[in-house]
């Protein structure tokens, strides 16, 4: 009779198991206690971000930011030993409105690198977006595909712009709108969070800042709005420029 | 060592089990509530041009709640004149919108200011009405019912008549183990069936899946679709196309962004659209993407009826619209200087493309007709 017993019950969880509906929870869910919680956070020249200000470039052109969405890819933490930890393969991170925390799963311990990849690597940039449910990062709701391209926009900065300094009109009269993508625009992000530790419960803390101000210029560059104001896939050159300016601008600090 | 008696029982349990999980594979498994009540899971049999459908956990779709949603959809007692359901502005030979009507008019005469929006493919959907102020479609139907100037009925008059008919009893219990009515269910049914008008069998998706074809003209006008407008040197990235695709992304075959934008028809606003829920200047005059798809049977266009036809829209954006404060930056051609520049030829070819969206067999179907009382 006990073997019976025994048989009946694999075969229930036999049958539990053909349930084809059965949520799957994501793998931050699966019974994680410790967490690394990255508070992105956007700025210009080093000043909260306001979407509503009318900033001045370092060309003193008039600037709006009306749109800023970008993705992360591929981030993974190092153990001092050297070993690394995925962190999260993707994400769409849209900071107009401001900083938006997220909290991802990590094993306890200390930390010492954190990478990711600004953009998409190809192997996710050149997904179906009907693979994937509309409210994935990579979903067609994002607003992100590139149809004619097969591959998904990296960044999406746009705008108004006015190259007469003391302007009043607002927003700004000039239009800017520079997307990159395509597989060349992908760019690696490292940085040094030496000190970080991931307690067996509960939660680190990083900050990721982005400066806008520095899409538009780096130590080398200067993109003038003025002349370069659209980039849809064409303008590769521009796309390139923004591509490096997005990566410097952007800095990660323990909390 | 076991008795006859024991390997008997053994044996019975065990083919007991098999038939059991023969049972529990079965695709159409019916589900069983916690009080006692069975229904069966709806096959959506998602096309493989379009992305997975998000069903929310607390209302799937079952073969019971859409049958009663069916009824619901067409049934006018809804309304405070027992005059109107939804279906009374949302007709299937139309793609589910108000048989070519600017505007539509309430039980009370009175004309609305925006135009019925085309229901399709709506399980999809990542906010509902022009101005996105519905988060699920649940909370989307529950609006217009109470709406002065469309169904004009209060909730509980509307499910007191509906509780009446006799009808309604077994389908509301067959679809929720309970025959009692309240707006919750009304609303979950007609979600339901909603999220089965599944629009993805025109030319363009059979094309798209290898089962046809459609008009080389209407190739080349989707080509055009999905290229940047302009030329260089004014838009140094140019490539002499329609410049539709940033907001009516292909992306999963449904010819949206889920996106809210001001395509540049006004400079001042007279309507608020996203704006008026948000509260957000940089929300104002921007509507919610409508899908292109079924386009030739759902005018006028716009979010107010204001253009009446697919040569007044191509006009629109040929022309390039008008700047405002809030004008998306996909509209490059609102400076009078520079249009889009779309040749004869070309506005013919778009129009071949979107005359391959049109799916005959979804306003066609059976599924989704009136279904009579219930």
């Amino acid at each position: 009779m006990r073997s019976s017993i025994l048989l009946f019950g694999i075969v229930a969880l036999t049958m539990m198991g053909c349930r084809k509906d059965e949520p799957v929870p994501p793998v931050e869910e699966e019974g994680r206690t410790s967490w690394l919680t990255v508070t992105y956070a956007p700025f210009w020249e080093g000043v909260a971000f306001d979407k509503y200000a009318v900033y001045h470039d370092v060309l003193d052109h008039r600037v709006q930011v009306q749109g800023f969405k970008f993705y992360l890819a591929k981030a993974r933490a190092k153990r001092p030993d050297g070993t690394w930890e995925d962190l999260f393969n993707v994400d769409l991170l849209d900071l107009l409105n401001g900083p938006k925390s997220r909290s991802y799963a990590l094993p306890p311990g200390t930390y010492t690198d954190l990478e990711w990849g600004i953009g998409l690597p190809p192997d996710l940039n050149h997904t179906d977006p009907v693979t994937y449910p509309a409210e994935h990062p990579l979903g067609f709701a994002q607003g992100m595909w590139w149809s004619w391209a097969d591959a998904y926009r990296f960044v999406i900065f746009d705008g108004r712009f006015d190259t007469d300094p003391n302007g009043t009109e607002v927003p700004p009269p000039g239009q800017f709108s520079i997307h990159t993508g395509l597989d060349t625009c992908y760019r690696a992000g490292q940085y040094d969070i030496s000190g970080t530790t991931v307690p067996d419960s509960g939660y680190a803390h990083l900050e990721m800042r982005i400066d806008l101000a520095h899409f538009l210029y780096s130590a080398s560059d200067t993109i003038d709005l003025q002349i370069d104001n659209q980039a849809h896939g064409g303008n590769v050159d521009l796309a390139t420029r923004l591509s490096d300016n997005v990566r410097d601008a952007i800095t990660v600090s323990t909390q | 060592m076991k008795t006859l008696n024991e390997m008997r029982k053994t044996l019975t349990f065990a083919l007991m089990s098999f038939l059991l999980l023969m049972v529990g594979c079965r695709k159409e498994e019916p589900e069983v509530e916690e009080n006692g009540f069975h229904t069966t899971p709806y096959d959506l049999q998602i096309p493989a041009n379009l992305p997975p459908m998000t069903v929310p956990l607390d209302n799937p779709v079952t073969q019971q709640g859409v049958e009663l949603g069916r009824y619901l959809f067409y049934d006018e007692r809804l309304s405070g004149d027992n005059t109107q359901a939804c279906a009374s502005c949302h007709a299937p030979a139309f793609a589910f919108t108000d048989h070519g009507n600017q505007f539509s008019e309430g039980i009370d005469h009175i004309k609305g200011e925006r135009n019925a929006m085309a229901l399709f493919n709506l399980g999809w959907g990542q906010f509902f009405f022009w101005d996105g102020r519905a988060a699920t479609l649940e909370d989307q139907i529950l609006q217009p019912v109470t709406n002065p100037i469309e169904m004009h009925e209060t909730w509980p008059n509307a499910m007191a008549k509906i509780e009446a008919d006799p009808g309604y009893g077994d389908l509301f219990y067959a679809a929720f183990g309970d025959s009692h009515v309240d707006s919750l269910k009304v609303a979950k049914a007609i979600a339901q069936f909603l999220r089965t008008m599944i629009s993805a069998n025109s030319p363009f998706d059979k094309w798209k899946r290898g089962e046809g074809t459609i008009p080389v003209d209407a190739q080349v006008g989707y080509d055009l679709f999905q290229l940047e407008g302009g030329q260089p040197p004014f838009i140094p990235n140019g490539q002499g196309g329609a410049d539709c695709f940033h907001c009516h992304t292909p992306a999963g075959d449904l010819f949206t962004d889920e996106q809210f934008h001001n395509n540049a028809l006004d400079s001042v606003f007279t309507d608020l659209g996203r704006g008026g829920v948000t509260g957000d200047p940089f929300d104002m005059g921007k509507f919610k993407t409508p899908s292109l798809r079924n386009i030739m049977l759902t005018a006028p266009y716009m979010h107010d009826g204001r253009f009446a036809s697919i040569d007044e829209v191509l006009d629109h954006y040929n022309e390039g619209g008008v700047p405002s404060a809030t004008v998306d930056p996909f509209m490059k051609f609102t400076d009078p200087d520079h249009t889009l520049e779309l040749t004869p030829q070309k506005r013919q070819q778009i129009i071949a493309f979107l005359n391959s969206l049109t799916d005959m067999e979804f306003v066609t179907d059976p599924r989704f007709q009136d279904p009579g009382e219930p």
